[in-house]
């Protein structure tokens, strides 16, 4: 779970897993008495947000694309465009503000709902739901200017 | 529709298309696979340390096109670094402010010239079909079509910057399509350097033999001899030789070292009264992506396929599926694939045959049809009709650089070609129909890996016919790869490096 959510965000395995790592040496290193309410859902905050932040330290770097198992009937091209968008979409998580790229991740990396994301986070769901409209208003703008040929 | 949908489509369906495909990418990727208890360590005393694993990077070359391009005019003139009197002889051309090529066909009916003038860093060419005029500086290049008395400006591809620099438009006018190649100038390789001294009656020279191996041209190798004579350091002749079918050919181009070279596209005998067409990514490059755009976002009506698989023309089927789409979402269930093997088995040995004069696909559909299916979690791939007529392009991508075509010299008549250049996916040449709803009929990929000699590949729609409410979806596709740009796929297996695959697709409208 907290291998996979820091995947989702990185890219890269080798990276997932030294964030995984962190997560885990940073709960453990924690006081006894945190009071974490369900902790399935922290420790995935927890790989987002270490993530997040590493992902923003490389940002000038291109990684390698993911080694994904080619899915049926898939051709190279459509391998090559799929990694590189979602490269592009890494990319482009890592230049949000925090809140904004943190909310995008567990909605749709995670899958989370608007209120858990809300009661993770520690936040409104009307916040969580402004942050989402936007990210989704800079993905708008961006495609349009890609179609404009910028 | 013609994209991806997900699985849980509820969320990420509300994103705009290429990210809503990245998201869907994301969550289909394999997680790594980590062992958790090597990452808890069992007493924790240390501060985090990040592992020494050492981490690669990809790096996208900044080199600019026109740096590029300067580099291979002077490589492809003068490959070598020699420290002999090759050298000097270099040194002398690259000191010239023009060079001409001049060459006749054998029967004398055709004539080409070639112009390079290293220092203006300007690249010409007269032949009969026309006249190239490139200017690296201003990254343009013209071409003019006297068939149809056309001038086409465009942005100089890097398959236009190598055919020109490697004098394949010299090749070209004398229609040698044998020898037309669309590669990377990196796949000419020198592989052999000597030289010896000649002389016939008073005239004495050195012939300075250069051999060749280059990816792009069939035969592979062959030669250049530059002959300078005796006192000169300019070469006055370039021979090219190569091997066919135990024959050996040559051509011969005069070299000379004029002062003046052209000074447009217009010194090269183009008429002033000549239709220009600019392509440079402008305004047709514009309508053409958003047009495109549209007709990929466009919903196909609810449709139910069985979508059929061959390498060897239906004796056999290496997969089968079946594709429904409601409208919003796309389901997808594979052939059980024991079965299907099963059913090829028993066709082979003759235990199943076909009813002669049985229309086979017809017949392969209703046999598979008998077979179980199951269902598939990508809802991505070949097997969904309109995913392959309207490809994705790979945008946004800040790494893309895309030119537009719109007569090119390989692939379907009739189409635009749109050339997608990029570092980290590789290159990509799509065929656009116009007519047809600007739908892909052939597209080309080459790797950022490929190497010389790699085959290219490449998808051809062959077939296609409109929706009830007009929009078009392939009927028959052909998936492999080709030796060189614009050529057919080959329907024998085992001549390609892959076996061409073909897919039926027999749609039922709901």
């Amino acid at each position: 779970m907290v291998v996979q959510a820091a995947f989702r965000v990185l890219g890269n395995a080798a990276d997932a897993e030294e964030v995984a790592q962190e997560v885990f040496l940073e709960v453990i290193s924690q006081s006894a008495s945190t009071n974490v309410r369900n902790w399935g859902a922290y420790l995935r905050k927890l790989a987002v947000f270490r993530s997040l932040d590493r992902n923003r330290q490389r940002r000038v770097e291109v990684p390698l694309p993911v080694d994904g198992l080619p899915s049926a009937a898939l051709s190279p091209h459509d391998e090559a465009v799929r990694r590189e968008l979602a490269e592009h979409l890494r990319s482009l998580i890592a230049s949000l503000p925090d809140r904004e790229a943190a909310v995008f991740a567990l909605r749709y990396f995670e899958q989370m709902s608007n209120v858990d994301i809300a009661d993770l986070l520690q936040i409104s769901t009307g916040a969580v739901a402004a942050a989402l409209h936007k990210v989704r208003s800079k993905l708008e703008a961006a495609v349009f200017q890609a179609s404009l040929g910028e | 529709m013609s994209m991806p949908l997900p699985t849980n489509s509820a969320s990420h369906d509300e994103l705009p298309h290429p990210y809503r495909i990245a998201v869907q990418t994301i969550l289909d990727e394999p997680t790594p696979d980590v062992d958790l208890a090597r990452l808890v360590p069992a007493h924790v005393t240390c501060k985090v340390v990040p592992s020494s694993r050492r981490r690669f990077f990809t790096h996208v070359c900044g080199m600019s096109l026109a740096g590029a391009a300067a580099v291979l005019l002077v490589a492809s003139l003068f490959t070598l670094r020699p420290p002999d009197a090759w050298a000097q002889v270099v040194k002398s051309v690259r000191k010239q402010a023009w060079v001409r090529m001049h060459a006749t066909s054998p029967d004398k009916s055709a004539q080409a010239e070639v112009w390079l003038s290293p220092a203006k860093r300007i690249g010409a060419s007269r032949y009969p079909g026309g006249a190239f005029f490139l200017e690296l500086d201003q990254h343009k290049l013209q071409r003019y079509d006297r068939t149809a008395n056309t001038i086409y400006i465009a942005e100089p591809g890097q398959t236009e910057l190598d055919n020109f620099i490697a004098l394949d438009a010299v090749l070209d006018a004398f229609a040698n399509r044998q020898e037309q190649g669309q590669s990377k100038a990196k796949d000419v390789k020198l592989v052999g350097q000597s030289s010896m001294k000649g002389g016939e009656g008073n005239d004495r020279w050195t012939d300075y033999v250069l051999d060749y191996e280059d990816a792009r041209r069939f035969p592979l190798k062959f030669r250049r001899v530059f002959r300078v004579p005796e006192a000169a350091e300019l070469p006055t002749t370039m021979t090219e030789e190569w091997s066919m079918d135990g024959k050996t050919a040559s051509r011969s181009f005069r070299m000379d070292y004029p002062t003046t070279g052209p000074v447009d596209l217009y010194a090269l005998d183009v008429p002033k009264d000549a239709k220009v067409v600019d392509t440079r990514s402008g305004e047709e490059l514009k309508t053409l992506l958003a047009t495109y755009a549209k007709e990929q976002a466009a919903a196909l009506e609810p449709y139910s396929a069985t979508v059929l698989v061959t390498v060897d023309d239906f004796k056999y089927l290496t997969d089968a599926y079946q594709v429904r789409c409601d409208g919003k979402s796309i389901s997808v269930e594979a052939v059980d694939g024991e079965r299907l093997s099963d059913l090829n088995s028993r066709i082979a040995s003759g235990d199943v045959r076909k009813p002669e004069g049985a229309d086979p696909i017809q017949w392969w559909k209703e046999e598979v049809g008998k077979l179980g299916f199951r269902a598939l979690e990508s809802r991505s791939g070949t097997y969904i009709p309109n995913q392959v007529n309207y490809p994705l392009l790979g945008l946004p991508n800040d790494n893309a650089r895309a030119t537009l075509n719109p007569k090119p010299f390989v692939g379907p008549g009739e189409c635009q070609m749109l050339t997608i250049d990029d570092a980290s996916i590789g290159d990509r040449r799509f065929w656009l129909d116009a007519a047809r709803g600007s739908m892909v009929v052939r597209w080309e990929y080459e790797s950022p890996e490929r190497k010389p000699g790699d085959w290219i590949e490449t998808t051809i729609v062959d077939t296609a016919e409109k929706s009830p409410k007009g929009h078009w979806y392939p009927t028959q596709v052909r998936r492999g790869q080709v030796e060189r740009s614009g050529e057919d796929l080959r329907p024998v297996a085992g001549v390609a490096p892959v076996p061409t695959q073909v897919f039926r697709y027999l749609i039922e409208f709901e």
